[in-house]
């Protein structure tokens, strides 16, 4: 392909990415920009930003403009990109903290209730003086919702939001026992499952008599070892397979588990990382095929157990070993023969897969086997040039995101025919800046974006 | 040889728009303006049945509509369509979709195409008409819903696969030159290459005119169409219904929805 | 008083169900003193007529024609035949890949009013005026038919509850099977079976994001997913992980899931891309844990919730 020569050169230095970025006249070059820009440039990139109200409606609402613009967008006398504003998830806490003081419509308060920058303070004004239900529940369910904000709540409000307490990581203890008292079981559960719930409480829990609350409090990480064992005999499988993936579960009881009727229970010991060659033994020949999958995760298995997996009749089981860090290249070597492609294509992603498997897998016509050929770091080079060729887009955006691959190789893919892999490549740190610049002009506005922002890194002081 | 591929630039519409005051459409600053999906597929069509061609086969793509509709026509010719013709005159602004059927037959007239392809619909207004109208004023052979197509550009016959309700599929032999309104999914639309559409910025697109069609202004615009907007309103949906309540509260009525829809509960 | 013709559709020997639902659709704007006539076209066009005669129909017509299956020419001639002989003020035709062939031709012949996927029907005085969705769903549109004498509308499916009571309404005969034709059925090909899974074919599936986090967490999904009877897919960074495969991607660069009925997002936070291959599933359930996320502005059911959590409760359900 010929290039086209470009039209202006790179920028080697912030003023002069902001003069490249007006003198395209570009919203999305402009908006990645603007943080970089003094206030002279802030101004006129201001005018391209918000100069036609279709764009700057368009900028409030897209999932990557910066929030130093959406600042700038709210400030604008105009409603609805003020709403789009307050939806964006990039809006940071003191657009927000504006944003609210400005307005009386429970509509955009309960946006800002809900956003996941609003600052607990904000939370806290509004839980004192707001008592719609929809806004109140969107603040109890703010994780940055602080003990205080909870406990206005509850002050305000009595049990009316219990579920949402209970649910709230910041809840204090004294709280979570109120709630224990007063809630029903689903409440209770929740209370039982909470990393702050006093251990009174927990010992009340594994003996209620309902067993979602049981299943809760054996799934909580501060569960005292004693009451481990109590639940490991639980007549319900949900209460034992809760507790079979506790991290702090004795051997004993992970052996003891490892023999549960329930198949439920044994797939979750099976996933366990801590598995002795004992238990291994136990749970390698079960009948259930999603145990044997789990085991054939596991980074304990010996070579042997490993070899008997990656003959097992069940396709997931072969594709774990593939995918298996500890199994070694000649199991490799059979399973890149698989008849599956799916375990195939484990095998082609898999980071200890040699060289020249992978050249022998680089033949194939399977887009999944190919892609994850071309992303993995050992496919030689030779072939990953040979794959930046090929007709299907996700393999040569696996050469893309390919950690080993060199400037040579990735230079044709700036002109790949699909965004996203042009996209992709200006994080690249193996292109040099200028390689990058050829991308300035692209027709997709995402990759100008990325583009410009990514020069906006560079020149930031 | 030529294959004319009828496309329309299309309004999507983001969250929270705006109804015009009139309330017959939407607040033109919320409109985000596209090609039609369905059009990149019958491009794709007719591009491939040109690349496999042994005789010479011209791809040329027309569409109704303003100054903003040579973007859309330009990623057409980025994708290797010959020509590109771009037919408006203020006096068509309201047509509907069978109208706009008889400006692309117009237009048929003249250039005296082999094979005319459409969109099955447009994905904002979705009549799923406009296809099948041009092959009314034209009186040609049509067929709707096409999902698979064998044609050997100069064949008198073609043979196209029906995409039926159901999935189900129904071949038929059609004669030529016909309209045949594309489905998604009869091909894999192409990516333009970045050659492509730099070359493309530099094509012509051919303007014409109600006068250049030999149409008079009482046969287009909103007076000729088949039906009148009204009202246009915002229905009453809006944002889903939220389950509350505690993580297994949540989960049991998750799992209620999954049950009722399998016919279990 | 004002007739209204529907014409019913068969194919391979059946009535199709959406006949009833135009009937009832006639039914809703009809009063008393109004006739309801229902056209049945095809070469056994008399075998229908019993399961025609339902309540609220005045009177069944069965045309002959030379081809039992459709043919847009043979139903354009035989529709706008039945229209000079009834001289009908609307005629309603299902919303169907088949009414879709030849409706439009029908209106522009005889420049009657027109509108496609209608779903309400109702007079203003004299006005008909009906309803449809515009701009992908996001709108509805009124429309009417100035100084038309007579209106051509296509109903939309599963809208107006199937008309069932049975009726006794005159029955005719009609034969035009001297209409020529210039496309001809050759056969039908059924949808191949699901030997390989193909995602645009499944009615029910649960969807995984970039919220999975890592790859043994996909095999818990796969698990939940098998125990719901769901078919998992995934947005594209876990088909670019070669976490699943790429044929279970949905969206805009992997696969549109056309006959999907449920969709379960679990933390897909809702890109354009992806929104791409599944908004128009009826029923969408989006889990995620950021209340603002934009799979929730196009879902039935938003759940606020940590899917992991939620995963741990719903199979509890379905073991």
């Amino acid at each position: 392909m010929t290039q086209q020569p470009l039209d202006t050169a790179m920028p080697e230095t912030a003023t002069e990415l902001v003069e490249a970025a007006v003198e395209q006249g570009d919203i999305y070059s402009a908006a990645a920009v603007f943080g970089i820009a003094d206030k002279k440039q802030r101004d006129t990139l201001k005018a391209i930003l918000c100069g036609r109200r279709r764009d700057a409606l368009k900028l409030a609402r897209w999932e990557h403009t910066p929030a130093e613009v959406l600042a700038v967008l709210a400030g604008l006398d105009d409603d609805a990109i003020r709403l789009r504003v307050e939806k964006n998830p990039a809006t940071q806490s003191q657009t927000l903290a504006d944003l609210f003081n400005d307005q009386d419509s429970q509509d955009l308060i309960g946006l800002v209730a809900q956003h996941g920058h609003t600052s607990a303070s904000v939370l806290f004004t509004i839980v004192e003086q707001v008592s719609s239900t929809a806004i109140i529940r969107a603040a109890a369910r703010n994780p940055n919702a602080s003990n205080e904000v909870l406990a206005v709540i509850e002050a305000r409000f009595g049990n009316k939001f219990d579920a949402e307490l209970a649910s709230h990581e910041n809840s204090s203890a004294n709280i979570l026992k109120r709630l224990y008292q007063r809630g029903n079981h689903f409440v209770q559960a929740a209370v039982a499952a909470h990393v702050h719930c006093p251990q009174a409480i927990l010992e009340q829990a594994v003996r209620h008599d309902d067993v979602i609350v049981v299943r809760h409090a054996a799934a909580n990480p501060t569960l005292p070892v004693k009451l481990l064992g109590y639940l490991a005999g639980h007549p319900d499988y949900s209460v034992r397979r809760a507790i079979a993936s506790q991290q702090r579960l004795s051997t004993t009881l992970a052996r003891e588990l490892a023999q549960d009727s329930s198949d439920y229970v044994r797939r979750v010991v099976a996933a366990r990382q801590d598995l002795t060659a004992e238990i291994i033994g136990l749970l390698i020949h079960d009948a259930d095929h999603w145990v044997r999958q789990w085991v054939a995760l596991s980074s304990k298995l010996s070579e042997q157990e490993l070899q008997l997996l990656a003959e097992d009749e069940d396709k997931e089981v072969r594709r774990a070993v593939a995918r298996n860090g500890k199994t070694p290249p000649q199991l490799l070597q059979l399973l890149a023969r698989d008849k599956q492609t799916w375990v195939r294509a484990a095998v082609a992603n898999q980071p200890n897969t040699p060289p020249e498997i992978l050249s022998v897998l680089a033949d194939e016509e399977e887009v999944d086997v190919l892609a994850a050929v071309a992303h993995n770091p050992n496919t030689p080079q030779a072939i990953l040039q040979r794959l930046t060729h090929s007709v299907l887009a996700d393999v040569r955006r696996g050469v893309v995101t390919n950690k080993a691959a060199k400037r040579e190789t990735l230079l044709p893919l700036i002109e790949d025919p699909f965004y996203l892999n042009r996209l992709l490549l200006v994080g690249n740190p193996v292109l040099s800046p200028e390689d990058k610049w050829r991308l300035s002009d692209d027709p997709d506005p995402a990759v100008r974006f990325t583009l410009f922002s990514w020069f906006s890194r560079q020149y930031q002081q | 040889m030529k294959i004319l591929v009828a496309v329309k630039e299309v309004a999507s519409l983001d969250d929270d728009f705006e109804i015009r005051d009139d309330q017959l459409d939407v607040d033109e600053d919320f409109l985000l303006y596209e090609l039609n999906e369905w059009d990149d597929f019958s491009l794709e069509e007719a591009m491939s049945i040109k690349e496999r061609s042994d005789t010479e086969v011209e791809v040329v793509v027309v569409s109704v509509g303003p100054d903003r509709v040579e973007e859309s026509l330009r990623k057409c010719l980025a994708k290797g369509a010959d020509r590109a013709i771009r037919v408006w005159s203020d006096e068509m602004e309201g047509s509907d979709s069978i109208t706009v059927g008889r400006i692309l037959a117009a237009v048929a007239e003249q250039e005296k195409p082999d094979m005319i392809f459409a969109g099955v619909q447009s994905s904002d207004n979705a009549d799923a008409s406009t296809g099948i109208a041009i092959a009314s004023y034209l009186n040609w052979p049509h067929t709707a819903v096409v999902a698979g197509l064998d044609y050997t550009p100069g064949a008198n016959k073609a043979t196209a696969s029906r995409e039926l309700e159901g999935g189900l599929g129904q071949e038929v032999e059609i004669s030529c030159p016909a309209v045949l309104t594309i489905q998604l999914g009869i091909n894999t639309p192409r990516y333009a290459s970045l050659r492509g559409i730099k070359q493309a910025a530099a094509k012509p697109i051919d303007e014409v005119s109600l006068s250049d069609l030999g149409l008079s202004a009482e046969e287009v615009g909103a007076d000729a169409a088949f039906s009148r907007v009204r009202r246009m309103y915002i229905p009453e949906k809006g944002m889903a219904t939220m389950i509350e309540g505690t993580t297994a509260e949540q989960a049991a009525k998750l799992a209620q929805i999954i049950k009722e829809f399998k016919g279990e509960a | 008083m004002k007739t209204i013709l529907v014409v019913a559709e068969s194919r391979q020997n059946e009535l199709r169900p959406i006949s009833l639902e135009v009937i009832s659709a006639a039914q809703s704007v009809r009063e008393a003193d109004d006739k309801v006539v229902v056209a049945i076209i095809g070469q056994q066009s008399e075998s229908y007529v019993d399961d025609l005669s339902l309540k609220g129909v005045d009177e069944v017509v069965a045309v002959k024609v030379s081809s039992e299956d459709f043919d847009a020419d043979i139903h354009e001639a035989a529709v706008t035949s039945l229209m000079e002989n009834y001289t009908p003020d609307v005629v309603l035709l299902p919303h169907s890949v088949d009414s879709l062939g030849y409706a439009p031709t029908l209106a522009r012949k005889g420049n009657y009013g027109f509108a496609t996927d209608v779903f309400k029907l109702e007079y203003d005085g004299q006005d008909l005026v009906v309803t449809r969705a515009g701009y992908n769903e996001k709108v509805h549109v009124e429309m009417d038919f100035p100084g038309k004498d007579c209106v051509i509308l296509t109903i939309r499916s599963s809208v107006f509850k199937a008309v069932e009571e049975s009726g006794s309404p005159s029955t005719t005969s009609l034969d035009m099977t001297n209409i020529g034709s210039r496309c001809q059925n050759v056969r039908y090909v059924e949808p191949e079976g699901a030997d390989d899974i193909d995602i645009t074919s499944v009615d029910f599936i649960m969807s995984i994001g970039r919220g999975i986090g890592e790859e043994s967490n996909v095999d818990e999904f796969r698990e939940m997913a098998d125990l719901s009877g769901a078919t998992l897919c995934c947005s594209r960074p876990i088909a670019d992980s070669g976490w699943l495969p790429k044929s279970r991607q949905v969206g805009q660069s992997g696969k549109v899931v056309g006959n999907c009925k449920l969709y379960v997002a679990m933390g897909i936070s809702g890109s354009i891309q992806h929104m791409a291959g599944m908004k128009h599933v009826p029923t969408i359930v989006a889990v995620n844990t950021d209340p603002g996320a934009s799979i929730f502005t196009i879902a039935k059911y938003g759940i606020v919730g940590d899917i992991f959590e939620i995963e741990e409760e719903l199979r509890t359900h379905f073991e």
